[in-house]
């Protein structure tokens, strides 16, 4: 092979500092290392860290954006209350007061409502330390309603539990040796740049990327192929593959974890395929080549998007790439993007919590109508404490209701709809602005010091729900805040690391010395562990084949709704903040309903066309983009014009039709049109 | 009477764009705001989306970055006047922004519609090549920054190598995996 002698990066900055600091950008779970350089402590200059071993001196956009945040004039940074939704608010400066104001508007609903009253919505924004603070909180109150798209719903254990069991991650540096890279529901090139670069890398180096998606994305244009698949069958597609796999014998029997396990093997020998191929959206020979190409070109590295989390039988990933042997080797595996967080359970130590009446249920999941419920099995909330833009973004279905609360309660940075639903706001500090043990995709743990202190009277997740705590009598079970609004940071990091036995092992006052990315997975990365532990004698207890393969809905023809509408709503981190920004608010596209050019032509729908979209439960109105992302017989609206309105990731059936035209013109137009 | 024309000013440093890595993710224009201290509005660096289009294979898109070439012969800077759009003997076309009156008349002349006007300073905006991190030896933000790394910045013959070698590479990587299928 010839030699590339790549070019010698120069780096640096050419504006005045006094300082820098060495950090973690934490706008997504890449894990990127950055470095701030500032004169007089603001910020001067933003750089790739040359030297960090994920991102080799890059960064993306929102890496260098987020620093419009910080300053941002509109940003919240003063606590502020009001009696009634309709009123103004009354801002203060003095944060301990406005907690002080809070506990006893808390207390009240104590007295007031029973304890499953209280809800807790997490947006990720708001960091992960507010929601293992909400957690512990929630237990102390003894409410089950704690969500988050991203870090798991309610009690239990956080985080991936498959990370205990198998080492799944490998770091995307090695993707350089794998010899097929899938990318499922995940648009790896726009979501997390620095590491689809890695991507690129191997590619050059002859592996194959292949991705399957909703729609044709930036990350297929650089695919070897792309399957355009149904929404919400990323990990049906996974469990067809499997069944695939196994019925011709292309599986490596040594591999663990189910050698000894002919039961589970026969589960998707006996799993009905029936109606899969247009639950799909894929033939099933098509299916059977991406099948074929897999076990033909491995390693593979399955890289699934974190919507696929949330949507039943998602542990197909870990047990495909365990049971083809792609686990442990060098570029194979599985690879979970924004959920590589070690499993902990923060309230393990309190009493035991009653079980949610909605697991799974619409509060966690951004995908479900809060019409799929009976009305009967939705709590009666009275009080919601929301963590950034949680009601704007996650809690959609619940939006309706929000006006109805006798308190509603905001941390966050700025005045989105979440905010103008409440009657408390009390101001968050950024990413930037706090010192955070990161957990990053590549199942690795930095530490991320802070580059500036919070502005005003902003505070970070774990000092607000201290405060509440300690004005609620539990500060013994939040001992972090060490005097008044100080916090231990370290040592509450230190003890959540303490409740799993893999980060316990590790110690946090290396980390913070080392500031260099530490494995935390089982076996490490590339230790001499990792073939141990693939091969380890216990068998991993993955979940057999479910009996039916397409359990969603039946796509049949519909005559009054003939078309399909999508939406996608990605839970990474910041992508809330980045609205803010100005860089890249100008940066995002159009809110449009993007439609396919054949049912465009039909229609007679151009671009800039304002056209009426109607369903048995949807209808909005915007304009049309003319555009071949979306598929035949599908129309695309993005989630800032559709969460609202519709529940985000869910297909639904639709009809479009041009301001003027009527919906039955419409329809018979495309009754005649060829299929 | 001196008939030839004067000397052609050649770039010391080039700029290319691997449209093949290139996924329109905007860091470039970003990253040179941040340097730069410009706001939103104007972009220096704009990459389109071209596509998808329907091929016979299915569908495929290309990102095309559209920059300031920093051409030879510059139309911008002929048709400026007040003398504000210059070409440095590097070879780099930039504006002086004290001189510049925000015109526009750069903006109409240029091919490519590459220069701006920043509505804060209303001042003209563009690419400067980076000058004054060039000139301390460091790289253009852009190319620094490039999550994908599609683009490079070096010595003319130096880019013109690596491409010829990444090429290379390329060819003797898909004859391998031919080989495989084979």
């Amino acid at each position: 092979m010839l030699a590339l002698y790549k070019l010698k990066r120069r780096a640096g900055t050419r504006k005045a500092f006094d300082h820098t600091m060495r950090t973690v950008c934490q706008e997504c779970g890449g894990g990127c290392g950055l470095i701030a350089y500032l004169k007089e402590n603001r910020i001067v200059d933003i750089q790739g860290d040359e030297s960090h071993p994920i991102s080799r001196g890059r960064l993306c956009a929102r890496g260098t954006a987020f620093v419009q945040g910080i300053g941002h004039p509109e940003r919240i940074t003063l606590p502020a209350s009001r009696n009634r939704l309709q009123g103004a608010f009354e801002a203060s400066d003095n944060w301990e007061k406005a907690l002080d104001h809070l506990a006893k508007r808390l207390r009240r609903m104590q007295e007031r409502h029973v304890p499953e009253a209280l809800m807790i919505g997490c947006d990720p924004a708001a960091g992960f330390d507010f929601y293992i603070g909400a957690r512990r909180f929630a237990a102390l109150w003894k409410t089950p309603h704690v969500y988050s798209p991203l870090y798991g719903s309610s009690t239990g254990n956080t985080g991936n539990t498959f990370f205990s069991a198998i080492p799944c991650s490998d770091p995307c540096s090695e993707w350089i040796d794998s010899g097929t890279l899938f990318m499922i529901n995940t648009d790896l090139a726009v979501s997390h740049p620095v590491a689809f670069g890695w991507a690129l890398d191997a590619r050059q180096q002859g592996a194959k990327i292949i991705a399957a998606d909703t729609r044709f994305t930036a990350t297929m244009s650089k695919a070897d192929r792309a399957l355009v698949i149904h929404p919400g069958t990323g990990n049906d597609l996974g469990l067809m593959v499997m069944k695939m796999l196994l019925a011709e014998n292309r599986h490596n029997p040594q591999a663990a974890p189910h050698k000894d396990s002919p039961a589970w093997q026969q589960s998707y020998a006996d799993m009905s395929a029936a109606g899969a191929e247009s639950h799909i959206g894929l033939a099933a020979d098509e299916i059977k080549q991406l099948m074929r190409f897999l076990a033909d070109h491995a390693p593979v590295t399955l890289i699934t998007g974190s919507q696929l989390a949330l949507e039943p039988h998602y542990t197909i990933w870990p047990a495909l790439a365990a049971v083809m042997g792609w686990t442990g080797a060098s570029g194979g595996g599985w690879y979970p993007l924004d959920s590589a967080w070690p499993p902990v359970d923060p309230a393990a130590d309190l009493d035991e919590m009653p079980t949610p009446p909605l697991t799974g249920g619409p509060w966690g999941h951004p995908c479900r109508a809060d019409g799929e419920y009976p009305e009967s099995e939705v709590p009666t909330i009275r009080t919601l404490i929301a963590g950034g833009d949680w009601l704007g973004r996650y809690g959609a279905p619940f939006g309706s209701r929000a006006k109805d609360m006798d308190l509603t309660v905001y941390y966050g940075r700025f005045p989105d709809q979440t905010r103008s639903s409440a009657h408390t706001v009390l101001p968050a500090a950024m990413w930037a602005e706090t010192d955070v043990l990161c957990i990053s995709n590549d199942g690795v743990i930095q530490w991320a010091p802070r580059i500036v202190p919070p502005r005003d009277a902003c505070r970070s997740g774990l000092g607000f729900w201290s405060g509440l705590a300690r004005r609620l009598g539990w500060e013994t079970h939040f001992p972090w805040e060490t005097s008044e609004g100080d916090i231990d940071r370290l040592g509450f990091y230190e003890w959540m690391m303490g409740l799993n036995p893999h980060t316990a092992a590790l110690n946090i006052e290396t980390i913070v010395e080392n500031q260099q990315p530490v494995a935390w997975a089982p076996s490490g990365l590339n230790g001499p562990e990792t073939e141990s532990a693939t091969n380890s004698a216990a068998p991993i207890d993955f979940p057999a084949a479910p009996a039916l393969l397409s359990a969603g809905v039946p796509r049949k023809a519909d005559e009054a709704f003939p078309l399909w509408l999508y939406t996608d709503l990605s839970a990474e981190g910041g992508v809330e903040s980045a609205g803010w920004y100005p860089w890249l608010a100008e940066l995002m596209p159009d809110e449009m309903i993007h439609i396919h050019p054949a049912e465009a032509s039909t229609l007679g729908i151009a671009t800039g066309d304002d056209i009426l979209l109607t369903g048995a439960r949807v209808k909005m109105s915007g304009r049309a983009y003319v555009t071949r992302t979306v598929p035949r017989r599908t129309v695309w609206a993005s989630p800032r014009i559709s969460t609202r309105i519709i529940p985000a990731g869910d297909g639904q059936r639709v009809l479009v039709h041009k301001s003027g035209q009527t919906p039955d013109e419409a329809r018979k137009l495309l009754k005649v049109m060829a299929p | 009477m001196n008939r030839n024309p004067a000397p052609v000013k050649l770039p010391s440093h080039l700029l290319m764009v691997d449209e093949a890595r290139c996924t329109g993710c905007n860091t470039c224009t970003v990253a040179c705001k941040l340097e730069h201290g410009w706001p939103a509005g104007p972009r220096p660096i704009k990459v389109f989306a071209v596509g998808p289009v329907e091929t016979g294979s299915g569908p495929a898109m290309n990102h095309v970055a559209v920059f300031c070439r920093h051409c030879e012969r510059p139309a911008c800077v002929t048709a400026c006047p007040t003398g504000a759009m210059q070409k440095s003997d590097d070879g780099i076309v930039f504006s002086d922004p004290d001189l510049c009156i925000g015109c526009q008349t750069c903006a109409a002349a240029c091919p490519f519609g590459v220069p701006e006007l920043n509505p804060d300073a209303g001042k003209i905006v563009k690419c400067d090549g980076c000058r004054a991190r060039v000139a301390q030896g460091m790289w253009p933000v852009c190319v620094l920054k490039c999550p994908t790394g599609s683009l490079r910045f070096s010595a003319p013959d130096r880019v013109v190598q690596e491409r010829r070698t990444a090429t290379a590479v390329r060819i003797e990587s898909a004859r391998v995996s031919c080989k495989e299928i084979q």
